[in-house]
């Protein structure tokens, strides 16, 4: 006679079991992976940026002024190639990032900023959107939550005392769902009409 | 008779036979009189063949360089070939409304024609629709801004057309985009048709699918094009500037596809009645309100070579459709319950919620930067524009979000997905997505960001690929070899395995996207001859300078080798061309050559006699994928619309081939 295992012994052989599984073992392994990359990528000292780098980083900050809506590092005007030209001179004078930035700021006011400030009068910007994404992921949440309430299991009983004669169907109905299904696979799923199993259970 | 003549008598006839088909369209229906809905139903077709001879007049005046007519002497030259003169006709203003006023007339012509027996009900409150539209831009034409008006001297030459619309970008870009803004007119005048009706079921979504698939595939192509245009034109090494006509151009396109997406659901489980309606309405009204801002100039654009006057007649137009569609659709709103019950979230309706939350997101984030300046001009009384940073940081993880639902949404099951099922889709490529993320940043893949996102993308490829592959499987089991399996799958279920291809376009053109939105590098130089500048890799030398004049045009060329490693050096020539009468307004010729999957693209800023030239190069990876992928999107789509007549002929006799054959075998 062989003992039968514990509620708790079982679920630590399943779990022994199914770590020896090959896919799940797969699974774990590129996880683990994934984590280190991930982390070394988010975490890593950055590499100092080059004198061009900078360059480009800050003039993407700041717009154009003579332009239309393109930033001082795209711009192709000869305003936009001077104002680069001055960037370059004060990150190499060894001013800092924010220093240029605030030094154009000041002189044509926060609007030449391209992604404008999220404090002040420009919050207006950002906010609109974020709000909506939020209050449209709450809806799409409580509709979920509403779906996920209305167990189908539960809502089949009901209707059967509620409506128990649409729950008797004729036989001509069943066939009629029955073909709704049918077509209903066909589209999803690209099982063929006719299936030698479903051709056997309408026979 | 001159042709501004015959285009003027044409276009008031037009007017005329426009305002009686709309009259008679809607009171036959209102009345049941079939003789009235016949009636106008003709006139309709009458509308379409008088504006193709108005069209057809102006650009015979453009070919016939009669710069009498004003429309003619302000676009066009003797100088301009006769492919930019016939393109100059949708070059301003009156032109533009013109050909927008055709299409919507031969668009109409074609929707009588097609659903005249298959929605009886619909199709007169369609035809006054569409009618009603074409009122509006056929008055503006005729009072507000006039194309064939004359003037008493004729000058001698023409202004010509601004440089920088004289490029082939412009033989293709314009007529695609106000076409696909147009396109969506029928769509909407279906969902007018069946709120007045208050035929409300999934009918008239039937009706609409393929005209939506095509203003789709247009509107795609249109985008595009413009995309194309902008990064061989501009010179600053990009495809997309988050500017306002781009946005204005974008923002249809976005509601229109989680349109597309969320009437699958209606058509099938009959819900979301309410949202369809919200979302071709706002389609419809975005692309009046694009046509309008092109044509305003209310908002700073690139594109602010066509300022009018009509801005005021559009807003007007506008808050008209507006009102009066969200007048109907409150009416109706009693009447657009539901059908069923939504079962489960995990469930292809459930994602297409999401793909619908999603694609919402960009296009309300995207309208709120758009007309924000406008807002602060009103608040604070100081112009603005925001800059492209606040769309990448909003739009960027919005649009990540939109391909790993692509890769979602179409494997889960109508109702409810199970457990088992998803492990079953799923656990392949997750896995193989997690390989490609551990395995990018050994191949130079250094930002987070991008990584995630490349992830991402790998995530939805194998979806697909997958699937695909397992359901050619499937039918290699029936005994079908492998291509055969996949040219069954592709003829049989077009929509999806369309969709599918879409999908993989949208994938190739994120990859694009990503690529040189992380990787592009850049650098910036003023040579002498012989002088040379390196960008990752790639030295260009400045080898000299051309200055020719032909036709009235100057083309100053400026040549360079490029070289890398221990290639052969090739020669290329950025350079810029200087059109009479808009002397300060050169339009430059950029250098591109792609090299493997790696754009090269040299932009001459400007140049100091033949001593030096001022050049900026960029080096971009990965373009060429926004254009293939952009290709591959549009042929899915073609492939969506493409008729299924083969299927059709085939069942004909018997509707559903189930139901016939179920009838056979269970009859004896």
């Amino acid at each position: 006679m062989t003992a039968v295992p514990t509620g708790a012994a079982r679920r630590v052989t399943d779990w022994r079991a199914a770590l020896r599984k090959p896919s799940v073992l797969a699974g774990i392994v590129a996880l683990l992976a994934l984590a280190v990359v991930w982390g070394v990528l988010l975490f890593r000292a950055a590499q100092p940026p080059t004198l061009d780098e900078r360059v480009h980083d800050v003039a993407s900050q700041i717009q154009c002024p003579v332009c239309n809506g393109e930033s001082v590092a795209d711009s192709p005007s000869g305003l936009a190639r001077e104002m680069r030209g001055v960037i370059r001179q004060k990150l190499a004078q060894g001013e800092s990032e924010q220093q240029v930035i605030q030094y154009f700021e000041a002189r044509y006011g926060d609007t030449i900023l391209e992604a404008p400030p999220k404090s002040g009068f420009t919050t207006l910007i950002w906010l609109p959107p974020v709000l909506m994404l939020a209050v449209g992921g709450y809806l799409v949440f409580a509709v979920g939550k509403e779906w996920a309430a209305t167990d189908p299991a539960g809502a089949l009983a009901a209707t059967r005392t509620d409506e128990d004669e649409e729950l008797d169907l004729s036989e001509e109905e069943r066939r009629r769902l029955r073909e709704t299904l049918l077509r209903e696979l066909e589209r999803d799923e690209g099982i063929p009409f006719g299936d030698a199993t479903v051709r056997e259970e309408q026979a | 008779m001159r042709y501004t003549d015959l285009g003027a008598i044409t276009l008031t006839l037009a007017l005329v036979f426009t305002l009686y088909a709309l009259a008679t369209s809607a009171l036959g229906a209102a009345l049941k009189r079939s003789a009235l809905i016949e009636s106008g139903r003709r006139a309709a077709l009458v509308v379409a063949i008088f504006l193709l001879a108005a069209s057809g007049s102006l650009i015979a005046a453009f070919l016939t360089h009669d710069f009498g007519a004003v429309y003619v002497a302000e676009h066009s030259s003797l100088a301009m070939p006769w492919y930019y003169s016939l393109s100059a006709f949708y070059g301003g203003q009156e032109g533009s409304l013109l050909y927008w006023a055709t299409m919507l007339s031969i668009f109409t012509a074609i929707a009588a024609l097609l659903h005249r027996r298959t929605s009886a009900a619909l199709m007169p409150w369609v035809v006054a629709v569409l009618m009603a539209i074409e009122s509006f831009f056929l008055i503006v034409l005729t009072f507000v801004t006039p194309p064939f008006t004359r003037m008493a001297i004729p000058p001698l030459d023409g202004a010509g057309l601004n440089p920088i619309l004289q490029d082939p970008g412009m033989l293709v870009h314009p007529p695609m985009l106000l076409l696909g803004y147009m396109s969506w007119s029928v769509p909407f005048a279906f969902a007018m048709a069946a709120l007045i009706t208050g035929r409300l079921d999934a009918g008239w979504l039937r009706n609409i699918r393929r005209w939506t698939l095509a203003a789709w595939c247009i509107q795609t192509t249109g985008l595009l094009l413009g995309m194309w245009w902008a990064y061989h034109v501009l010179g600053w090494g990009g495809y997309w500037g988050w500017d306002p006509v781009e946005n204005a151009a974008l923002l249809p396109w976005l509601t229109a596809t989680a349109f597309l997406h969320s009437t699958m659901v209606q058509e099938r489980r009959g819900t979301l009645k309410v949202w369809n309606l919200a979302l071709i309405i706002a389609t419809f009204a975005l692309s009046l309100f694009g046509t309008f801002e092109v044509r305003s100039g209310i908002i700073s654009s690139v594109h602010s070579f066509a300022y009018s006057s009509v801005g005021p007649f559009f807003l007007g137009f506008l808050a008209l459709v507006v009102v009066g569609a969200l007048g109907l659709f409150f009416y109706r709103l009693p009447q657009l319950r539901p059908e069923a019950a939504f079962d489960s979230v995990v469930s292809r309706e459930g994602s297409f919620l999401i793909n619908n939350l999603l694609l919402a997101g960009v296009a309300f984030a995207t309208f709120w930067g758009t007309i924000f300046p406008i807002i602060s001009a009103q608040l604070r009384g100081q112009t603005m524009t925001v800059g492209t940073e606040f769309y990448k940081q909003v739009n960027g993880p919005l649009f990540i979000a939109l391909v790993l639902m692509m890769g979602i949404g179409p494997l889960l099951a109508w109702r409810r997905a199970s457990t088992s099922s998803l492990a079953r889709h799923f656990r392949w490529p997750a896995f193989l997505a997690a390989v490609a993320a551990v395995a990018l940043p050994f191949f130079g893949v250094a930002s987070f960001w991008a990584d995630l996102a490349l992830a991402v993308c790998a995530f939805t490829t194998v979806t697909i690929v997958y699937d695909t592959w397992r359901a050619m499987r499937v039918r290699h089991g029936h005994g079908e070899n492998y291509l055969e399996a996949l040219a069954m799958l592709f003829s049989r279920h077009r929509q999806r395995y369309g969709g599918y291809v879409v999908h993989l376009g949208l994938v190739v053109l994120a990859v694009g996207v990503i690529g040189s939105q992380f990787f592009q590098t850049e650098g910036e130089g003023q040579l002498k001859v012989g002088q040379s500048l390196t960008v990752s890799g790639y030295t260009v030398t400045y080898r000299g300078i051309t200055d020719t004049m032909k036709d009235g045009i100057e083309t100053v060329q400026t040549y360079f080798t490029l070289s890398q490693g221990g290639a052969t050096p090739e020669t290329i020539a950025p350079g810029e061309r200087i059109y009479p009468g808009f002397e300060n307004q050169p339009a430059s010729i950029v250098s591109i050559t792609t090299h493997q999957l790696k754009d090269v693209y040299v932009f001459l800023a400007g140049y100091d006699g033949s001593n030096t030239a001022t050049i900026r190069v960029f080096v971009n990876p990965l373009v060429s994928l926004v254009w293939s992928g952009g290709l591959l999107m549009l042929v899915g789509g073609i492939l969506c619309w493409w008729p299924e007549r083969r299927r059709a002929a085939r069942r004909a006799p018997a509707p559903s081939s189930v139901a016939a054959r179920a009838r056979v075998e269970v009859a004896p």
